[in-house]
């Protein structure tokens, strides 16, 4: 019962943990999207 | 419906739909390092075998368009616990996901896969953000 109590706590952990690492990417790829948009809209080439 | 087996054998794979896939096939392998004592001849007179590790991959269909399901980077998130908790992968209890897939094709339900290594002193089932040294 303490074996299964904990694999649950381990895995909400991991459910936790992948979202959060999930997040961190995409946010980084938006800013990564929105620095280029910036940039082309800078250099009046579009 | 369930399948019916008569006879003796080891059939199908449990399910993941709860997981992100219509999963069709579920595969480990185990590697060790062997370091190797040859005497003056080149003959092997002792070995030792360490620094277990393994390789978890599995695919299918997805059940949700362009998900596979797990997260790159992430804990390999499955329910097949039994295929890596058994005596050939002693003490490994986490996979880590290094490789995702997504296909589509005009024949053919869209396919995801995943890879994940585990390592016999890593059991953590969360990270930290590297930023640097």
């Amino acid at each position: 019962m303490a074996a299964k109590s904990k694999k649950a706590s381990e895995e909400a952990q991991s459910i936790a943990w992948n979202k959060e690492l999930s997040k961190r990417r995409n946010d980084k790829r938006k800013a990564r999207e929105n620095a280029s948009t910036r940039n082309k809209k800078g250099r009046g080439d579009d | 419906m369930a399948a019916t087996k008569y006879g003796a054998g080891n059939y199908g794979v449990s399910s993941e739909l709860d997981k992100g896939l219509y999963i069709q096939s579920l595969s480990l392998s185990v590697t060790e390092d062997v370091a190797e004592m040859p005497d003056h001849l080149g003959e092997i007179q002792g070995i030792v075998m360490y620094n277990q590790s393994a390789t978890l991959s599995g695919n299918g269909a997805t059940y949700a368009a362009n998900d596979t399901g797990q997260t790159m980077g992430g804990v390999l998130l499955i329910n097949s616990t039994a295929i890596y908790g058994n005596a050939d992968t002693t003490g490994i209890s986490k996979f880590y996901v290094d490789s995702l897939e997504i296909s589509n094709a005009n024949t053919d339900f869209q396919q995801g896969s995943f890879t994940a290594r585990g390592f016999i002193n890593i059991t953590a089932a969360s990270g930290t953000e590297v930023t640097g040294p």
